[in-house]
Order: structure tokens, then sequence, then C-alpha cells
């Protein structure tokens, strides 16, 4: 049974969340999705999110032994789940914050080429404002 | 299978201990967090990486083919465990163990089913991610054999089953239409996909 307070699950949460904080990064700056980078230039991106991808790795595998018995697979599936939808969390919500500044006038594109040009809240935000939902979309 | 299976085991497992660099390369590729971590990042670009929207939905529905193959063939491992409990190597024989003793039965290879399974569905997405991912799965497998974890043929089970698995749970994806197209509709609305 996943148990959060045992050590190497929160260990691995915390591993997988990192990994996948550093690959989107290193994706964004490569796919130009300007809106998802918390550094610039997207080349400062890429370095950090190698870094983070590296450090998060190094620490996992030096904190303790792995190869003993823990994470049953479906676990480490929910974790990793888990620690994508973290990344993207912390990812839209830093992104937003520090990149609120430019304010386009464009209505925003849809899927991931509204984030070329803009922050995740730029996008989202006019269509909560507004509240122009398409019902069943 | 018992006689060319041993055989090979021995073949491979005999190599243990041997030579330490090679002990050291096996047990780090051997633990249960490396390699599915990277083939769970390799998914996670996949689904982020394409800047063509059209393109970019392909490579979403092999993504979720994917990962509904690794849902599959996890379920058929369970099945074949309880149907065909298989002891582990180290349970019948001597063998040079260098890593820790797993419970569950040995037929089929869970790790084998795993990566595979996602290493077909990258072969979908780009053949030459997928050859990575095949080596790196069957690496891994190969170092469950290596490490006295694992039979050859229960590795080679693992494989098929993992490949099989990814290419039903695409066939499946096409029959549960229109679910897979709604679900990437609400992805791309809230810019996800």
């Amino acid at each position: 049974m996943l148990h959060f307070l045992f050590p190497l699950t929160l260990h691995y949460l915390v591993l997988t969340t990192l990994t996948c904080l550093g690959t989107l990064q290193c994706v964004a700056a490569i796919a130009g999705r300007r809106g998802l980078l918390l550094l610039r230039p997207p080349w400062l991106a890429v370095v950090a999110g190698i870094a983070i991808v590296v450090g998060a790795l190094w620490w996992f595998f030096a904190s303790g032994d792995r190869n003993t018995p823990g994470l049953a697979g479906w676990e480490q599936s929910l974790l990793f789940l888990l620690g994508a939808v973290l990344a993207m969390v912390v990812t839209v919500v830093l992104s937003s914050l520090f990149w609120r500044s430019s304010s386009p006038r464009a209505p925003a594109a849809e899927g991931l080429e509204a984030l070329r040009d803009r922050s995740y809240w730029q996008a989202i935000a006019p269509r909560i404002t507004s509240r122009q939902w398409e019902p069943g979309t | 299978m018992g006689a060319w299976d041993l055989a090979l085991f021995r073949w491979i497992n005999d190599r243990a201990g041997s030579l330490p660099v090679l002990d050291r390369l096996a047990v780090s590729i051997v633990n249960d967090y490396l390699v599915p971590l990277v083939l769970a990042l390799a998914l996670f670009v996949a689904w982020f990486l394409p800047q063509n929207a059209g393109y970019r939905e392909a490579v979403q529905r092999k993504v979720l083919a994917a990962v509904g193959g690794l849902a599959l063939a996890n379920l058929a491992v369970e099945v074949l465990n309880f149907l065909y409990p298989r002891p582990r190597p180290f349970v019948e024989h001597q063998v040079h163990l260098l890593f820790y003793p797993p419970v569950d039965p040995s037929f089929p290879n869970n790790q084998a089913a795993v990566g595979f399974a996602v290493a077909a569905g990258l072969w979908a997405i780009d053949w030459r991610a997928g050859a990575a991912a095949y080596v790196l799965a069957s690496l891994w497998a190969l170092s469950r054999v290596y490490t006295g974890v694992s039979y050859p043929f229960d590795v080679l089970a693992g494989a098929v089953i993992g490949v099989l698995a990814t290419v039903i749970a695409a066939r499946l994806l096409r029959w549960l239409e229109p679910l897979p197209t709604l679900f990437l509709r609400w992805c791309r609305r809230w810019y996800l996909a």
C-alpha cells in the first residue's frame, strides 16, 4: 500500500517532480514555448533543466541504497503521474508570476501553441474572467 | 524451456563476480527506479515536444497507447504470476545473487514487460527514440538475469508481453473513440496538449 510517510515514497515523489520539472524546462525551451520558461534566455532554461534532472538523480541515488525492496510498479506509475502534475503546476504558477509583465493582445491559440508568446495565466485568464465556456468541451 | 533456459541463465549469471566493472554496471541498471523513470520521461518529452499541432496530436495518441500498454502489461504479468508461479532462480539453484531477492514469481519478468511496452510506444513515435528505448529495456532485462533474479525465458516472455500489450492498447484506443479525442481536446483547452 502506498504510504506517503514512508521515506522512499517521498523521495521518489520528489525525484519524479524534479526530473519532470527539469525536463519540461528543456522541452519548453527547445519547442519555443516561452510561456513555460522559468528562466530566460531559453539556453539558460536548458542548462537549468539539465542541472535539475542530473541533480535530482544524483540526490536520489546518493541518499540511500536503492537496490532494496521498495515501491511496486503501479506505485511508481502513480507517483510519476503525481510528480508530472506537480511539476506542471509549479511550472505554470511560477512562470505566470515571473513573466506577467508583457501583455499580448491577440487571442490565445488553442493548446500548447498559446504558450509561445504568453504565460499560462495570460492564456487562461480571459476565459476565466469572461466565462466564455463552450458546454461539453 | 527448462534445460536451455537454465543453461543460458548459467552462462550469463556465471559472469557475475568475475568483472567488477560489469557487476557495478549491472547493479546500477538493475534497480527498480532508474530505467522506468528514464522511459517515463521519454514519454513526457514526446507529449510536449512536437511543434506542429496535428503531428503532436498523433504523437500524444501514441503516448496514450504506451501508457495503456504499460497498464495492460502489468495486468498480464499479475495474471500470469498467479497462473504460473515459477520460483526465482536463487530459490531453485545456487546462483551469483547481486540484487535483493524478490518475493514475487519469476515468470514473466515484470521489468521486461514494462520496458518493452514503453519502448514499443516510443518506436511508433520515432524509431530512433524507440531503438534507444529497446536497448535500455534490453539492458535492464539482461541485468535481471546477470544479477541472478530472473531466467532468460521469463525476460523473453516479459518482452513479448510488453510489445503485444502496447499494440493491443493502440487498437483499444481506436475502439474507445471518441473518448481519446475528447480527452485530448480537454487537454488542449487547458493548454496541456
